[in-house]
């Protein structure tokens, strides 16, 4: 546990490059506050003032996309691109418990993120919190952050065998922006695509949200959200096997430094 | 005539520079979402003259969100791989050699801008309708101008300010809120409004709406180019006052490779 808690504290304080007071307060609590003065501002020019209304959860569990994917991804580019990743293969460190220490500290940003935009919705649009379903709001929101940490987590680890990767957690950011549902409904999207938006974080997770936003029991809507706890798991458990299988091509190929692939 | 010289060397060193794969690419393609969700939410009514005025600053709002990042880290890259120096040594001001890198990464970024432009009219199936072209395209030059200046001005502003990573994590939708490439700037709440009158691109962004729509007048037009190359000239004569805050900096303190 003491070996745990230490990668969690030397991953999160060495290799997060958002981590000083000015980027960390403008990128978790500001960017937030930003993207709904856009959107508000953006629907009043469009002619539907209230939109954002409904788009505010959807853009919160956007929020906690954009801090939580590159936070991790950053924790595997910066190991490698810092020449410190080849001391911890080096090393006899339980490999599953440095895979999940990466991610640990970045969960939390994710709602901190979320909680600022819901703040910033509630004070700039008025958004209603009297009928909420606490506790499956509550729920829905750390599973969604759970599934983008094990998102972040599966990206992060292909960093080891490809320069240039830390620009595909923008790509991912961008992809559960349109196809997630945060604000352009899945419905529009053709059957095929719909399930393939499925396999993206948020998308199950967000109809658990808004249900229980308008005060609808947890229990309509457990089968989405457990649909997304699984996606989260399935990408966890699969970043951690690309983990393990990047780094025996990075010393068997010898290309810690270079494209392994 | 010299600094003309050096300014397009550095405009063909900074071309050289920018290689094509996959993180260079992917940084710019990475803007189109955003691009859609704008498009879609301006679908929802369908007013033909938010989706023209879409049309035009969303394409821009793509190049704008792309080269503001990497302009803006231009002189601390520089700082960062002990190249600085050379240049403080050489006889043409920073400013200029930096102004060149900047219409660099611009002449790079456009082609984003018209991915984007194809990727909302296959989703609008509408072309905005122009009522003054050449209005249009001097405002469109501006625009560019704009865009080259604002993102120069967090080129010194990012060496100040200890090139700290995540720096523009705000500034950029920030930047996005305040130049007018999505809505236009009058639409803001008062206290947002005169910051972003302070914005090159909010002026021009003006001159392309007036260029699209029918009835504004040439008077109107060059009112808002003329108010976007003072603000043009002032946001440049503060880049220039920072450039020398950093050359002091570094020369007087003696700190030339550090923050």
């Amino acid at each position: 546990m003491k070996h745990f808690l230490s990668q969690v504290y030397t991953t999160y304080v060495g290799l997060f490059g958002w981590l000083n007071w000015f980027s960390y307060i403008s990128t978790v609590i500001f960017r937030p506050v930003v993207l709904v003065i856009l959107y508000a501002v953006l629907g009043r020019f469009a002619g539907s003032p209230d939109v954002v209304r409904s788009y505010s959860l959807g853009i919160a569990a956007y929020t906690m996309a954009v801090i939580i994917l590159p936070g991790i991804t950053q924790c595997y580019t910066y190991d490698r691109s810092g020449g410190t990743l080849s001391f911890m293969f080096a090393s006899p460190v339980n490999r599953i418990e440095n895979y999940l220490a990466r991610s640990v500290l970045h969960f939390p940003n994710g709602l901190l993120s979320f909680i600022s935009t819901l703040v910033a919705a509630w004070i700039m649009v008025g958004l209603d919190f009297g009928t909420v379903n606490w506790g499956g709001f509550i729920m829905g929101a750390l599973v969604i952050a759970f599934t983008l940490t094990a998102l972040g987590e599966f990206l992060g680890t292909f960093a080891i065998v490809f320069r240039d990767w830390s620009n595909i957690q923008t790509i991912f950011v961008g992809l559960i922006l349109v196809f997630s549902g945060v604000i352009i409904p899945l419905d529009i999207y053709p059957a095929p695509v719909r399930e393939i938006a499925r396999l993206l974080p948020v998308t199950n997770g967000l109809v658990s949200l808004q249900s229980t936003f308008s005060g609808n029991p947890l229990a309509d809507t457990v089968y989405s959200l457990l649909r997304e706890a699984v996606t989260g798991l399935v990408y966890l458990v699969a970043g951690y096997f690309a983990f393990r299988i990047f780094e025996i091509a990075a010393k068997r190929k010898g290309t810690l430094e270079q494209e392994t692939f | 005539m010299y600094q003309l010289r050096a300014l397009l060397a550095s405009v063909v060193q900074q071309w050289k520079q920018i290689s094509f794969n996959f993180g260079n690419l992917g940084f710019f393609l990475a803007t189109i979402p955003m691009a859609v969700v704008y498009t879609w939410i301006a679908m929802q009514k369908g007013d033909h003259a938010v989706l023209s005025y879409l049309s035009v600053g969303l394409p821009l709002m793509t190049v704008w969100s792309g080269v503001a990042f990497r302009i803006g880290y231009t002189l601390s890259s520089e700082l960062s791989s002990q190249v600085l120096q050379f240049v403080y040594i050489s006889r043409t001001p920073v400013i200029v050699v930096s102004l060149g890198k900047a219409l660099a990464q611009v002449l790079w970024g456009l082609p984003v801008g018209i991915v984007s432009f194809i990727v909302i009219f296959v989703m609008t199936r509408t072309v905005p309708v122009v009522s003054q072209p050449l209005a249009l395209i001097v405002s469109l030059l501006l625009v560019i101008i704009g865009i080259t200046v604002a993102s120069l001005f967090f080129s010194p502003l990012m060496v100040l300010v200890g090139g700290r990573g995540g720096f523009f994590n705000t500034v950029i939708p920030f930047g996005l809120v305040l130049s007018g490439f999505v809505f236009p700037v009058d639409k803001l709440p008062v206290v947002l409004v005169v910051p972003a009158r302070l914005m090159p691109t909010a002026w021009a962004m003006d001159g392309i709406r007036l260029s699209l729509m029918t009835g504004s007048t040439w008077t109107e037009i060059f009112t808002s180019w003329g108010l976007c190359l003072l603000t043009s000239v002032i946001l440049g004569v503060i880049t220039f006052c920072m450039f020398r805050i950093v050359e002091r900096r570094l020369r007087v303190t003696g700190t030339r490779d550090f923050y």
